[in-house]
């Protein structure tokens, strides 16, 4: 009996500490600007320059909260990710040609309008389905 | 104890969404960070390092008498990581069976555990010796229930795992990767010839890099080094060097307070050991995905870090550092610890000398700040860093001993260098070795 309280205190401890757990609403938006940041670090090898442009994402947008399971299903939560892998799919001399410019990152996905919008109140530019294009 | 009770009341909610193996989401920092886990453990518990942590030590630890008579040598470890990565996945239960499983786990954040599990064994008659070392790694999306979560890592992949390490010069070394799970096979033989007084030459065949291993160290300053030499555009694949276990004392007695100094520079390949076809493209965007990360134009980097640990201040104190350079460099603050007087050994001293049995233990805690970096996903914070090591040392009818460690890691330095994005990642390790 002794050896099961041990096994449930060493799984509930597991447990506590790492388990399963519900995305934060803004996580999608997140995983767009570290996309950036990666992508940014990983073409150029600059990492004081994948800070200034994530620090730069953070300056410029406002990251819209996305609660996954609040019965709406128009958007799959899911799919809100499409935007941060479509900027780590950037080959390097695309990220290369955008350099500083943001909304060219933000314009390859139309999942980054669902999640991201400007501080400014300017709309972003058109994705890849209204005909913006890399 | 709330907290603990909140977390097991979370991990609980989760346990009825299946069997696991939930697909990965593509493009999150997540899934890059799980894929460099995996090629991190890879390596950090290679074959090679293995043999140099657990076995060359216990090779040279006899006197020429002893060594003269003969006799054999072995080493097992298991190492466990829990949370050494988060990563989105998505759960497709939270759909279908929404009376088991909560909606808004629909895309949850996974914890991704790790296990190593190492053997190794030789022979020794005088100063020449054959060994064998190898080593089997692997890593996943955590089950969902916690039960079965502690089981499978616990009892079920060990006992599935151990006879696969004998097998590996017939499989060859091999790994596989697919989504957020890998699994990898390596192995080394070789023979080694060693003088108690002066050193150790060791060299052999390492499977996973198809290359010639070299390992050598002297016994006066504890000076060592090893690496692997392939007929490559880049022969050295693998590098180690350092100084293990100085001891001032040995020159002036008034030093003994200062205790033993261990120091040590690692570069390893770091992202190489991913296949091409897992690194580029993939599946599309969004939604659940089984490939496709870092880019197709990621190239394979470099896992560099330095180490220093500074044992036995006047004889009860540690302190532990390690600092990453390479792929990005990260300061893991130092930890410091007391442990009993038996903790630990002399580089030199002689197993089989052994009388009876010890034991000792060692605490380690504190606090570690964690710098923020966008380009792994990790936001700034200070973690509690705490470590519990244990070691028993018998002696043995033959004449030789056994040593028994017990590990307990949350936060280390020594596991935050090779996870940085982790948080909260436990680690457990328990090993075994001696000499019979």
């Amino acid at each position: 009996m002794s050896g099961r309280w041990v096994l449930a205190a060493g799984l509930a401890t597991l447990g506590s500490c790492t388990g399963y757990r519900p995305i934060p609403p803004d996580h999608p938006c997140r995983e767009a600007a570290y996309a950036i940041a990666a992508r940014t670090e990983e073409c150029t090898g600059d990492v004081p320059l994948a800070l200034d442009r994530f620090e730069a994402f953070e300056d410029t947008y406002v990251c819209l909260a996305v609660e996954v399971g609040d019965g709406s299903d128009l958007i799959a939560p899911e799919d809100l990710y499409d935007c941060a892998w479509a900027i780590r799919e950037l080959p390097c001399e695309l990220v290369d040609t955008y350099g500083d410019d943001l909304d060219r990152y933000l314009a390859l996905s139309d999942a980054c309008t669902w999640i991201v919008a400007r501080r400014d109140g300017k709309a972003l530019p058109a994705g890849p389905s209204e005909g913006g294009s890399p | 104890m709330i907290a603990l009770l909140l977390g097991v009341a979370a991990a609980q909610s989760a346990a009825n969404c299946g069997d696991g193996g939930f697909p990965p989401i593509a493009g999150t920092s997540g899934l890059a960070n799980t894929r460099a886990a995996l090629t991190t453990q890879q390596q950090s518990y290679s074959a090679a390092a293995f043999a140099e942590r657990q076995m060359f030590q216990k090779i040279a630890a006899g006197d020429a008498d002893e060594l003269e008579d003969g006799g054999g040598i072995f080493a097992w470890e298991l190492n466990t990581t829990f949370g050494a990565a988060d990563v989105p996945v998505y759960v497709d239960n939270a759909v279908h069976s929404p009376q088991d499983c909560p909606a808004d786990l629909r895309v949850a954040l996974a914890p991704v555990d790790l296990q190593a599990m190492n053997l190794g064994f030789g022979y020794r008659k005088g100063l020449v010796g054959a060994f064998y070392s190898a080593s089997v790694t692997y890593g996943m999306v955590a089950h969902p229930s916690p039960y079965v979560r502690g089981m499978v890592w616990g009892f079920g992949l060990p006992m599935y795992t151990t006879p696969l390490l004998l097998l590996a010069p017939v499989t060859g070394s091999w790994m596989q990767t697919s989504g957020a799970s890998a699994f990898a096979m390596d192995y080394i033989a070789g023979a080694y010839v060693t003088h108690p007084k002066v050193g150790q030459l060791s060299a052999g065949y390492a499977g996973s890099s198809r290359g010639f291993y070299v390992h050598g160290n002297e016994e006066l300053l504890g000076l060592h080094l090893s690496t692997v030499l392939k007929a490559e555009a880049r022969p050295v694949s693998v590098l180690k060097g350092g100084l293990d276990r100085l001891n001032p004392a040995q020159f002036a007695e008034d030093l003994r307070p200062i205790g033993l100094t261990t120091a040590f520079y690692r570069d390893l390949p770091f992202g190489g050991g991913l296949v091409a076809s897992e690194l580029g493209g993939g599946a599309g965007g969004g939604g659940a995905a089984g490939g496709g990360q870092a880019g197709g134009d990621a190239p394979a980097d470099r896992f560099r870090s330095a180490h220093v640990d500074q044992e036995n201040l006047f004889g009860v104190v540690d302190l532990r550092f390690a600092y990453a350079l390479a792929p990005r460099p990260l300061v893991n603050e130092l930890a410091v610890g007391v442990h009993t007087p038996a903790f630990v050994l002399p580089r030199n001293a002689v197993l089989d000398d052994l009388e009876g049995a010890t034991a000792g233990a060692r605490l380690v805690g504190g606090f570690t700040e964690i710098p923020a970096d966008p380009t792994i996903g990790a936001v700034p914070g200070r973690v509690a860093t705490g470590r519990i090591d244990a070691v028993g040392r018998f002696e043995v009818d033959s004449g030789g001993a056994v040593v028994a460690n017990f590990k307990l890691m949350l936060n280390d330095p020594e596991q935050l260098v090779l996870y940085p994005f982790s948080r909260n990642a436990l680690t457990y390790s328990l090993s075994i070795g001696g000499t019979l």
